[in-house]
């Protein structure tokens, strides 16, 4: 019997994966899976995503009580294309949570009065002090340009705290913790403004704020590949360097594609450790056809 | 500052050899490159450009070689070995042969934006700039044969994402979900961006060029005309 290939559709359609959907949001799981499955269509790349990262993506979305919807903006499930350290190539999906959904989970934790983020623009900055903060004056806006931003939020207990981070420290923030932004593309190129504001709700929260259990769940899951979703275990592929060797992907796929022992003796002297034991197979593979 | 011995990268070849339409032996193209070379010799600043097609070439080189491997049954590694004689300075991407100073073959790989561009060179004469590029490449190695290959292969995501903000912003669409025209030509243009789905041996288009003796000498004697140029240039501005 042939062996059908798993889709996202198809994993969704199983039993126990609509069982752990509803253990977790009950009569809501039919249209959240539904949701899922529509950003799935809707996007090609996500489509050939691995249907497991894409489950787990869901799952953390799930758990933490976010809608999947773009339009709403807390929280997303984006397409990744992920080296893997044998030099293959996978589409992953990968869990993002926007600002919105950072500002959703501190108010249900139902202790926050006032949180919010916003842009600062030149002349709003009046003063800054390392120990008790930073003066803004919202009404002394002298120019468009925006020379940082600020996150702030104010406890029911009296306790309030404002974060302010410069455009530079920001862009510093950015290079540092993604790849792609260091390449001069992705999220933190193409929205800056959006990466900015969510990096210093984000910094704010995890810095000084009670942190409820969802918010150190969406703290640790956020721009994740999710490997479990129970255990909060995950990699974050925007922040990791995979080094790719693309003569080894090249050996690799060389040997799989032979079809003669001429093919296999093209690629031999090119051969490293990692291939042997497909070069070996394959070698194998083609003798027994004769 | 002297240009006596000024080595040019055979990339730009095409652009100093352009015919002058006046009398004057080199043409405004090449003067153009000159005054860039100049700039970059003394003044140490280099004209960048940068566009969506190049941003590929450059992301999918590594792609480009895999599929031309594979297609040709015949491992390919890129050179990165740098080599130069009295006249040009540069890399080839590819060689067959013992070394690069050895080559019998060198092959130069183009990757193709999209499968319009990519057949189009089907229906188009070589592209001058390339064929000059590689009878410099053949004059730098001693080859005598040069392949011009173009490899179609899958865009990288981020410039298939930058493609959909450009409709979205085209469109002005705010809510993409909403607009089921913008949804239906996202789709469009992923499926526009990836080729995976077509056989690699239709991927690929090689043009295969004899080594010209000829015109290597005659680009001898333009990269001379080129340094008095650039000379003369130095002069009258009093450098």
């Amino acid at each position: 019997m042939s062996e059908v290939a798993l889709t996202t559709k198809s994993l969704f359609a199983r039993d126990d994966v609509k069982a752990k959907f509803q253990e977790m949001l009950g009569k809501r799981s039919t249209s959240f899976i539904t949701s899922v499955l529509q950003i799935v269509a809707s996007n090609e790349l996500l489509a050939k995503a691995d249907p497991t990262s894409v489950y787990q993506s869901a799952a953390v979305a799930a758990t933490l009580d976010l809608p999947l919807n773009n339009n709403l903006g807390f929280a997303y499930i984006v397409p990744y294309n992920q080296k893997q350290k044998d030099g293959s190539f996978k589409t992953v999906a990968q869990f993002q949570l926007g600002y919105k959904g950072f500002i959703q989970l501190a108010q249900r934790s139902g202790q926050f009065k006032t949180i919010s983020a916003t842009p600062v623009f030149e002349g709003q900055l009046i003063e800054q002090n390392p120990l008790t903060g930073f003066v803004f004056d919202w009404t002394k806006k002298t120019s468009d340009k925006v020379i940082g931003y600020a996150a702030y939020f104010h406890l029911l207990n009296g306790f309030e705290k404002t974060l302010y981070a410069t455009v530079e420290e920001l862009k510093a923030h950015g290079t540092k913790y993604s790849q792609t932004f260091k390449k001069g593309y992705g999220l933190w190129k193409d929205d800056f403004d959006s990466m900015a504001i969510k990096t210093v709700l984000k910094l704010l929260l995890a810095k000084f704020a009670p942190l409820s259990v969802d918010m150190q769940r969406a703290v640790i899951t956020d721009q994740a590949v999710i490997n479990n979703a129970e255990t909060q275990d995950v990699t974050y592929v925007d922040n990791e360097e995979t080094l790719i060797d693309k003569e080894s992907e090249r050996v690799r796929l060389m040997i799989e594609q032979a079809t003669t022992d001429n093919d296999l003796k093209e690629i031999e002297p090119h051969l490293k450790q990692e291939h042997l034991d497909l070069f070996t197979q394959k070698k194998d593979e083609l003798k027994s056809k004769k | 500052m002297s240009f006596d011995s000024y080595k040019f990268h055979p990339s730009s070849l095409g652009l100093i050899m352009t015919e002058s339409r006046t009398k004057e032996p080199i043409g405004e193209t090449a003067k153009a490159h000159l005054l860039q070379c100049w700039i970059e010799e003394k003044y140490g600043r280099r004209k960048d450009i940068s566009n969506k097609y190049i941003e590929k070439g450059i992301a999918q080189e590594e792609e480009s070689i895999t599929l031309y491997s594979l297609v040709t049954k015949k491992f390919h590694k890129k050179n990165t070995e740098t080599i130069s004689n009295d006249f040009f300075v540069g890399t080839p991407d590819l060689y067959d042969g013992a070394s690069v100073i050895e080559a019998e073959l060198i092959i130069d790989i183009k990757t193709s934006w999209d499968i319009f561009t990519f057949f189009q060179v089907l229906q188009k004469p070589v592209n001058k700039n390339y064929y000059w590029q590689l009878q410099a490449y053949m004059d730098l190695t001693g080859a005598s044969r040069a392949k011009l290959v173009y490899c179609l292969v899958d865009t990288p995501i981020n410039l298939i994402e930058d493609e959909k903000r450009k409709l979205a912003w085209a469109m002005n669409v705010i809510d993409p979900e909403a607009s089921p025209e913008y949804q239906t030509k996202c789709q469009q243009i992923e499926k526009n961006m990836m080729f995976v789905d077509i056989p690699k041996q239709d991927r690929y288009i090689a043009f295969e060029f004899e080594r010209n003796q000829a015109d290597i000498d005659k680009a001898h004697e333009r990269v001379l005309e080129c340094r008095d140029f650039l000379n003369l240039f130095s002069l009258s501005r009093g450098l």
